[in-house]
């Protein structure tokens, strides 16, 4: 296993009772590397990054996280590795944004008095305004950053994030996925499930295209998102323009 | 959005020692207020009868008219965090039902009650029941709130299926399907109050768990919180301090439902503030409704239960079209 390895990948198979979904995953994560994860819906992206942070049982000595094996961690430990935004779902209960930021600090213990990196997590998510608003009131888009902000303080060297710009206009979508190109400048590793092509050329070093639970494509993201991977995965003709510098995926 | 924690938490006290004082005077025998002071300070300046009633009959059934409701108001908290349902507690959940039905079960199949045994029995059918309901929604979550009433239903039908099968012991069963504060002293008292002590500090250690189980379960485990653990034990504790309550005061309904449920409008749904407060606006409702049990049939008094279920089933019906309506 490769010490600059933030996660490592080894056979892992697996998925819902008898529906396996994911199929012989290996996969080696670059610390610092800012890498999307693409593919079809059903691919198993989201199921991938359920074993990541433990929701499902993994198989043994097959997901590791900074060189340790996830199942001799405790959960606040996984935590303190890996912090994780799942699919936009809306909080029932009516936190204001500070309070529902704060709950990343739940792995320190510290979510009653930890006032400064809540702050700067709502800082840097660009949403210390709405501090005092309930996220019930808020917009969706307000909510994701609002979840951003928590993911961030939850101050873990990996952030694995599931589509994370679902609701968020364009401007605010730029805006997150600098905010994330940023982090993984700092020295964090991003791992981002997205479906917009377009979004990962601009942004995303690294990706990782999956087909049916099996990694059909991985590496830097001009050598991964070809028209001929995407032709193959999604079953669509693309065309690569380059303009200005920067490519384009052109839907034919 | 204004929220006046500490407003509240002054309202809720003087509405508790208003309550208490008043009853403690009010009942088949009227007490003046300056013979209650007399009695707990100096209690053979006034008449020896009423330093008894005072002393050994209102005083611990006030005391666990408050112990009780915020015992409930735990019970209902926790529930509907665990089980993220603002319409959860443990008598819309058929949890009470399930102790009393033991209870009636083991009366009926005769076992020996001493002090120890029913609690035991109460505390076997509200786990039993909890254990039940869990496996009944686990793979459909929303469906917990029509399982636990039909659960009620049919742990209501098979406590009355006890009483008319227990002969001479059925008012004994009927006592725990109706509520009452009745038979309140101060041994029981002291229990009721060292179980929901102990279960309160244990839950406010749990308070930042508990903001976190409200999310969803990929954002509590990934932030640190073993969801299964957590869940299995504030369902034990909630479970205890069901079983203590129902054990010595029979079945009140609906308390657990309605001081969550104003006091998060109030201050908002952290456990921090919630839990206590919880506590203090269902020892209010208890105080509240034990003196109107007293007030309504004099000498005679009506069952608790009754009163509460009065109050509670309209914010129950709120509740749900406020669900209803997203």
């Amino acid at each position: 296993m490769a010490e600059k390895s933030a996660l490592s990948i080894r056979s892992l198979s697996g998925g819902y009772l008898d529906n396996n979904v994911l199929h012989g995953i290996s996969l080696e994560i670059e610390k610092g590397s800012f890498t999307a994860i693409a593919g079809p819906n059903g691919s198993g992206k989201s199921t991938f990054l359920k074993y990541l942070i433990r929701e499902l049982p993994c198989p043994g000595k097959t997901v590791f996280l900074d060189c340790n094996d996830i199942n001799e961690l405790r959960q606040r430990e996984i935590a303190r590795l890996i912090s994780f935004m799942g699919q936009y779902v809306p909080h029932r209960e009516e936190f204001t944004v500070r309070e529902a930021v704060a709950l990343g600090r739940f792995s320190y213990g510290d979510v009653q008095t930890n006032t400064a990196d809540v702050d700067r997590a709502m800082s840097l998510a660009g949403i210390s305004e709405l501090s005092d608003k309930l996220v019930t009131r808020i917009s969706g888009g307000e909510f994701q950053l609002a979840m951003l902000a928590r993911t961030i303080c939850q101050d873990a060297p990996v952030l694995a994030l599931d589509e994370p710009v679902n609701n968020l206009d364009p401007r605010h979508q730029i805006m997150l996925l600098d905010l994330l190109s940023s982090l993984s400048s700092s020295g964090k590793t991003i791992l981002c499930v997205l479906h917009d092509l377009n979004a990962i050329v601009r942004t995303c070093p690294r990706c990782i295209l999956l087909k049916d639970g099996r990694v059909f494509a991985h590496g830097e993201t001009k050598s991964v998102l070809t028209p001929e991977n995407i032709k193959s995965v999604y079953g669509i003709d693309v065309t690569l323009l380059s303009h200005e510098g920067k490519s384009v995926v052109v839907f034919d | 959005m204004t929220r006046r924690p500490a407003l509240v938490t002054l309202v809720l006290t003087i509405l508790i020692v208003l309550l208490v004082f008043f009853g403690i005077a009010v009942g088949s025998v009227r007490i003046a207020p300056g013979d209650i002071i007399r009695a707990v300070f100096r209690p053979s300046s006034i008449k020896a009868n009423t330093a008894y009633i005072i002393r050994n009959i209102r005083i611990p059934r006030v005391l666990s008219a408050v112990v009780t409701g915020a015992a409930l108001a735990l019970c209902g908290v926790v529930f509907q965090c665990v089980f993220r349902n603002p319409m959860a507690d443990s008598y819309v959940l058929g949890i009470s039902s399930g102790a009393s039905f033991f209870v009636g079960l083991g009366y009926v199949v005769g076992i020996s009650f001493a002090d120890v045994g029913l609690p035991v029995v109460a505390f076997v059918g509200s786990m039993l029941t909890v254990a039940l309901l869990f496996a009944i929604s686990r793979k459909n979550p929303s469906s917990l709130l029509l399982s636990g009433i039909s659960l009620n239903f049919l742990l209501s039908a098979l406590t009355t299926l006890t009483i008319y099968l227990a002969g001479h012991q059925a008012d004994s069963i009927l006592f725990w399907t109706l509520g009452s504060l009745g038979s309140s002293s101060w041994s029981r008292l002291f229990i009721m109050l060292g179980v929901t002590t102990a279960a309160l500090a244990a839950v406010l250690s749990q308070s930042s768990a508990m903001d976190l189980l409200l999310t969803d379960d990929s954002t509590a485990l990934s932030s640190g919180l073993n969801v299964k653990r957590i869940r299995i034990i504030l369902l034990v504790i909630a479970s205890v301090v069901t079983a203590t309550v129902v054990c010595f005061c029979g079945i009140i309904g609906f308390v657990g439902l309605m001081s969550p449920h104003f006091v998060r409008i109030m201050v908002g749904p952290r456990h921090r503030r919630l839990v206590p407060l919880s506590m203090m606006l269902g020892s209010v409702i208890l105080l509240f409704a034990d003196i109107v049990c007293r007030f309504i049939v004099p000498p005679s008094e009506l069952p608790i239960g009754i009163v509460t279920s009065i109050l509670g089933a309209p914010v129950f019906m709120l509740l749900l079209r406020r669900r209803r309506n997203g």
